[in-house]
């Protein structure tokens, strides 16, 4: 009875339970899924018209037509993701199982106007089960991920960082109650990471190294494919690919590789548009797909601002105009309107410092830098960006989250990062679920999630992050509780979005620093 | 490597709020699903919806009329008919609903049968906070002790699927009645007599929110009497404080009624009184109602029919006979464990033993009443899991055997709520937890041990069965009830293990046990 209960009172680590991800993987993913069905009632936006609609798009319509349709001028739900993903819509709209599933007479796969387009629960629940079962992708390529990172070193590490991916309040929301299919899309990219990572493990000698490699940058042109977001990551893969698979350490330039690494990716990033091109005419296709694709007249920030630099932008540009009249020194009465040109060029330039790294200093760990460095400059300077894309910055940063747990390390390590671009960039995420209704699940997974964080990075709760909480419990109230109606209404809105894109800015700085920094081990071996 | 593991022993408040948190979102996740008698799914022509509508229609006649009309206004549509701390709450949640969720929610009789998501939202999370406030803070309190078994306890206990799917699914206030008492029990078992004068105010509060916990109150009673007898020199002191304190509380609760009659007719006190008892007991209703999984419900199948062979004025009376037998070795037990209680002092595992034989004891005693009393609801079943579950470390392999076949006896009532995905949800993530813990459960002594470790498998091969043919081939066109029926009788057996274990575990010493296994 007594060594009973010695035996229980050990400390409260679960590394012994996370060392076996045989065990505590299929719970995991088992609960996940649950949640996700239980979540199907709750609150859908637009975006779940928007990609029912482009199920009808594809399911009624010939290939020609699909970037053309907009149901006679009824909907403003048209296609505008690149060809796979209209592929993508059509393998669903289009199997034997869809019509089994969607019941004779529904309207769910009609092409319906705006005003009528109210969905039935079976379509509902249809739609909610094709993001859930697309969730697979997202699993599979956060564990390749995570395994690769953590080739060779302990298995509770790769299980806390899959449990830190798989567990993002952040994926809940947005793919499961505010509908998308983020977790496939980050699934690819995270897969494509991974390859990439594990043919860095395997070293050029091994066999698998160009699978690997060509099998990273092939899955990164189906994602091209997929969605165009990840464009702005195209100068880093180009970079590294061309640096790190294309170059051997005192072999140089390798034309072999680089003709099958050219070859590869040029194929697969043309052939989806190809069956567009061999319409009646393909220039016309082209100009649409691209208009579609490419929407600039959409305006620098959303209605409600990214929490970006553009945020700051803007309200320094409000502050300006208010305080030009009244005070006569301001020598300007607003801020010039940066232009689409001028977006993507800032964008370049503050992403090449990531490009040298990831070209010079070829590890794992500086590429997975790299990628969130390079993610928060396309999330900070790009032209009307959404306040979701920081998860692509967000999940690839969880793998780093169990790299340096040794106390010595002085930098500021990535946990504390990942900590609080999570705690930024979801909570900035907040008002995109502006219903009451999921308040509660909101705040709970966010706060659930955090101190998950915290158990994990096993670091002091320090006063640092006592504050940074405090802050995000009054950005809370203000965002939520109070009733502010009338002319200030706008203002919890802005202040959460300001606040946030102060401690995204911090973040993205951070980044940056941490990108520079000559720490990692293998890297110093290496060199010398 | 004492020491450090000594530093190391408290358990990080990061843990704690994970294991808050993930309680609350499953408890959140659950609201997400329909509410009893939601859209009027049942179409019943009498009256709008179920439990949910019971509780807003108080909470509506609460807020507007006097204390003296709430026990008499229009009792066809939902009167009130639980006891008066339940009306108070009613008040304050009715009072917050019209700040909160907005006057038309609340509106005296044109309120009726409203339906809002936000309304919903808000009631939803009524129960979500006082299940935390009251459950959560008296399971923590009676069982965690900065250890991890009692980390597993508490945990488990709050994620309790019979619970979270009646309380936040279907609708109802039960964990606070449930909190209650187990606070309440938790003051009484500790070796000061103060904490009984305590644990008794508490018990009342208790009583007076459910009149359900009444299940608990013959084990209660003979225990704090047992705690009076054991030092002679103070029995007519304590007996007379115990007193004292229960009329007190009960005066404070029941006096506004008492004082204040309706304001549409002359009543007398005493039958200002009478009416709430009447409301709180109402015996017309009959032996059970719906499809439980008691003897009474067993015993009526076709056969027996045993409704129809007895009088209905000797129903009641056969039912107290058989809960007075069936509660008789649990009450003894804890007579005689409450003669033991000055003594707990002296060691930590003795208090322990205490604390548990003890929980034993209220689980026994709540199970012959769900089983053998009048008018039992399905959901009565929570008054025994609540208790068991906190035994989760003495036995594990029964408990969530327990745990399982509460929550499957629970499925007619959520199928007619149309909480199916919930019920099969929370299943999984139950099992999925108790997974995670398999490492420490199944180490651990059990009653299933030896050639009895076949009848958890057995039992579960048998509710999976049912619920596949179920499933499969739908009820036969001459019996539309056979499912329900087969459901309460499959649970009425096995309540009746349970009950037998529970006896035996509170009659038997627990060295002896030891020593046979």
């Amino acid at each position: 009875m007594k060594t009973q209960a010695k035996t229980d009172t050990n400390d409260y680590d679960i590394t012994d339970l996370l060392n076996q991800p045989s065990r505590i993987l299929p719970p995991i993913l088992l609960i996940s899924v649950c949640f996700k069905i239980i979540l199907m009632p709750t609150y859908r936006s637009t975006d779940f018209d928007v990609h029912r609609n482009w199920l009808a798009v594809t399911h009624n319509l010939p290939l020609s037509e699909w970037y053309f349709n907009d149901v006679n001028g009824t909907t403003v739900h048209t296609l505008d993701y690149p060809p796979m993903f209209a592929y993508f819509e059509a393998f669903l709209s289009n199997n034997p199982l869809t019509s089994r599933i969607v019941p004779l007479g529904d309207r769910c796969l009609d092409l319906l106007p705006d005003s009528d387009n109210t969905p039935s629960e079976d379509c509902i629940v249809f739609h909610r089960c094709t993001v859930i079962a697309s969730d697979l992708i997202f699993w599979i390529g956060a564990y390749m991920a995570c395994r690769s990172m953590y080739h060779g070193k302990p298995l509770y590490r790769s299980s806390m960082a899959f449990l830190l991916i798989v567990w993002n309040p952040g994926m809940l929301w947005l793919d499961h109650i505010h509908f998308q299919y983020n977790g496939m899309l980050l699934g690819l990219f995270l897969g494509s990471l991974g390859l990439l990572m594990q043919g860095n493990n395997l070293g050029p000698n091994k066999r698998g190294y160009h699978f690997c490699h060509l099998g990273g940058a092939i899955l990164y042109a189906f994602l091209l494919n997929l969605k165009h977001l990840y464009l702005t990551l195209a100068p880093l893969y180009f970079c590294y690919l061309l640096m790190s698979y294309c170059q051997i350490d005192g072999k140089g330039f390798q034309l072999r590789n680089f003709a099958a690494l050219a070859s590869v990716t040029a194929i697969c990033l043309l052939a989806p548009w190809v069956p567009f091109l061999l319409q009646e005419d393909p220039k016309g296709q082209l100009l649409q797909i691209l208009a579609r694709l490419f929407p600039f007249g959409r305006g620098l920030v959303h209605d409600y601002w990214a929490a970006n630099v553009w945020a700051l932008y803007l309200l320094a540009d409000k502050v300006v105009k208010v305080a030009s009249p009244r005070l006569p020194w301001i020598p300007i009465s607003h801020l010039p309107e940066p232009t689409p040109l001028v977006c993507a060029v800032l964008m370049f330039v503050s992403q090449l410092p990531a490009l040298i790294v990831a070209s010079t200093r070829r590890s794992n760990v500086k590429l997975i830098q790299a990628v969130v460095y390079c993610s928060l400059c396309s999330f900070m300077f790009a032209w009307h960006v959404h306040e979701k894309a920081i998860m692509t910055a967000l999940i690839p940063l969880t793998l780093l989250v169990c790299q340096n747990d040794d106390r010595n390390n002085k930098g500021y390590s990535h946990s504390l990062l990942f900590w609080q671009m999570s705690l930024w960039g979801l909570l900035g995420l907040f008002p995109l679920l502006f219903r009451p209704v999921e308040l509660g699940f909101k705040v709970v997974s966010y706060v659930t999630f955090m101190a998950l964080c915290v158990q994990f990075s096993k670091e002091r709760f320090g006063s640092f992050r006592k504050l940074c909480s405090l802050l995000v419990g009054i950005v809370i109230i203000i965002l939520e509780v109070l009733p502010i109606q009338g002319k200030w209404e706008f203002l919890p809105l802005m202040i959460t979005s300001i606040i946030c894109a102060l401690g995204l800015v911090a973040c993205w700085i951070v980044s940056l620093a941490q990108l520079l920094a000559v720490e990692d081990e293998r890297i110093k071996d290496k060199n010398i | 490597m004492t020491q450090s593991t000594a530093v190391n022993n408290r358990i990080p408040i990061t843990l704690i709020t994970i294991c808050f948190g993930f309680a609350c979102i499953l408890r959140i996740l659950i609201g997400f699903g329909h509410h009893s008698g939601e859209n009027n799914y049942h179409g019943s022509s009498k009256a709008y919806g179920g439990d949910f509508e019971a509780q807003r229609h108080w909470m509506e006649i609460t807020y507007w009329l006097p204390v003296g009309d709430w026990y008499w206004y229009d009792l066809d549509y939902w009167g009130l008919d639980y006891p008066p701390l339940t009306a108070y709450h009613s008040y304050l949640c009715g009072w917050l609903s019209h700040r909160l969720a907005g006057p038309e929610t609340v509106a005296l009789d044109s309120s009726r049968g409203i339906e809002d998501p936000v309304h919903k939202a808000y009631m939803r999370a009524t129960v979500l906070v006082f299940d935390f406030l009251i459950f959560g803070t008296a399971v923590c309190y009676s069982s965690f002790r900065n250890d991890r078994g009692s980390m597993w306890v508490s945990f488990i206990t709050l994620c309790q699927p019979a619970i979270l799917l009646v309380d936040h699914g279907h609708f109802q206030y039960n964990s606070i009645a449930l909190g209650f008492s187990i606070a309440a029990f938790a003051f009484i078992s500790q070796d000061r007599f103060r904490s009984c004068i305590y644990g008794s105010i508490l018990f009342c509060l208790a009583l007076n929110f459910k009149q359900m916990t009444l299940y608990y109150a013959p084990v209660v009673f003979f225990y704090l009497l047992g705690r009076c007898i054991s030092t002679p020199k103070r029995f007519f002191q304590r007996l007379i404080l115990l007193g004292v304190t229960v009329l007190t509380c009960f005066g404070v609760l029941w006096l506004p009624f008492i004082v204040t009659g309706p304001s549409d007719m002359m009543t007398t006190p005493l039958e200002r009184m009478m009416q709430i008892v009447r409301r709180i007991f109402p015996f017309e209703r009959g032996l059970f109602e719906g499809k439980v999984s008691n003897l009474w419900c067993a015993l009526n199948t076709r056969p027996i029919s045993i409704r129809d062979r007895i009088d209905s004025s000797v129903q009641p009376l056969l039912a107290l006979v058989l809960t007075l037998i069936m509660i008789a070795p649990s009450s003894f037990a804890l007579f005689c464990l409450g003669m033991k209680g000055d003594e707990m002092a002296t060691s930590k595992i003795n208090n322990q033993n205490h604390w548990k034989r003890l929980l034993w004891g209220t689980m026994s005693c709540s199970l012959s009443f769900f089983l053998a009393s009048f008018q039992v609801h399905e959901k009565s079943i929570l008054m025994s899991l609540a208790p068991c579950s906190l035994l989760l470390w003495e036995d594990p392999k029964f408990v969530l055997w327990f745990s399982r076949v509460c929550v499957w006896t629970l499925w007619p009532l959520l199928q007619v709520d149309r909480l199916h995905t919930p019920y099969f949800c929370m299943l999984i993530i139950f099992e999925m937890l108790v997974h995670l813990g398999q490492d420490h459960f199944s180490s651990k002594p059990s009653v299933f041990s030896g050639i009895f470790s076949m009848i958890p498998w057995l039992t579960y091969a048998i509710m999976i069965g049912l619920h596949a043919i179920e499933f499969s081939l739908g009820p036969p066109a001459a019996l539309p009830d056979l499912y329900p029926v087969l459901w309460s009788v499959v649970g009425c057996a096995l309540f009746c293990l349970a009950y037998i274990i529970s006896c035996a575990k509170v009659l038997l010493p627990v060295e002896g046990k030891n020593k046979v296994e």
